[in-house]
């Protein structure tokens, strides 16, 4: 029988796991996109089942990468495993992330408004290339900043 | 304007009092991430917590932080 593991313990596993889930999601994810843009035949047609499926699925992981990011997951544990996974450096990492996804939001918005003249961008187009940036980009950064920050 | 490197003794203090990263996390309800980064310099930690390793490793939080001169 293994011995029962501490919270600490827990927490450092439930930490590698969170960021292996948001590393393999957000990537998921952006690709995922692409997608999107690839299989929208008729663009001004009503949606078929298949794309309302995909995007449905796309805007619940989404919310999930959102979620994950900024509750600090584990919410299967208890209250002090919890509070581990959201520690100092955890939350000082998720601002670092959130306001890495702030500039990458506002430069993407530039991009999109200044190709607006030139190529014809649909209003949902514009959205899931905003959303796609608003979720990538914070989530792999704080990944890249929790890994080095496990480094010795 | 950039943040003011804080130099830290935390490595040296926690080495002399025989505890591990993961001790010390413990001790201060952190997790080992959070030493490392403490100790590398990359973390400046929130006053509470300067205050719990301080108090962990019997020592001043100026014996443990500094400003560069």
């Amino acid at each position: 029988m293994s011995p029962a593991l501490s919270d600490s313990q827990i927490a450092e596993r439930a930490q590698s796991r969170r960021n292996r889930i948001l590393w393999v999601f957000s990537i998921l994810f952006f690709v995922w996109q692409g997608s999107f843009f690839g299989g929208h035949v008729t663009p001004h047609s009503p949606l078929r089942t298949v794309e309302i499926v995909m995007l449905g699925s796309h805007l619940l992981l989404a919310v999930v990468l959102l979620v994950l990011l900024n509750t600090g997951g584990g919410w299967r544990y208890g209250k002090a495993v919890r509070a581990l996974l959201d520690d100092d450096s955890t939350r000082a990492h998720r601002a670092q992330a959130l306001a890495s996804g702030f500039w990458g939001l506002a430069l993407c918005a530039l991009g999109l408004y200044a190709a607006a003249p030139f190529v014809r961008i649909d209003a949902e187009e514009a959205a899931h290339v905003l959303l796609s940036v608003a979720v990538a980009v914070p989530a792999l950064r704080f990944v890249m900043l929790e890994r080095r920050a496990n480094r010795g | 304007m950039g943040e003011t490197p804080l130099l830290n003794t935390l490595r040296a203090a926690r080495a002399a009092a025989g505890l591990t990263q993961a001790d010390l996390a413990e001790k201060v309800g952190v997790t080992r991430k959070t030493i490392n980064t403490v100790e590398n310099g990359v973390f400046v930690p929130s006053t509470v917590l300067a205050l719990k390793l301080a108090r962990a490793l019997d020592a001043t939080v100026e014996a443990l932080f500094q400003l560069p001169e």
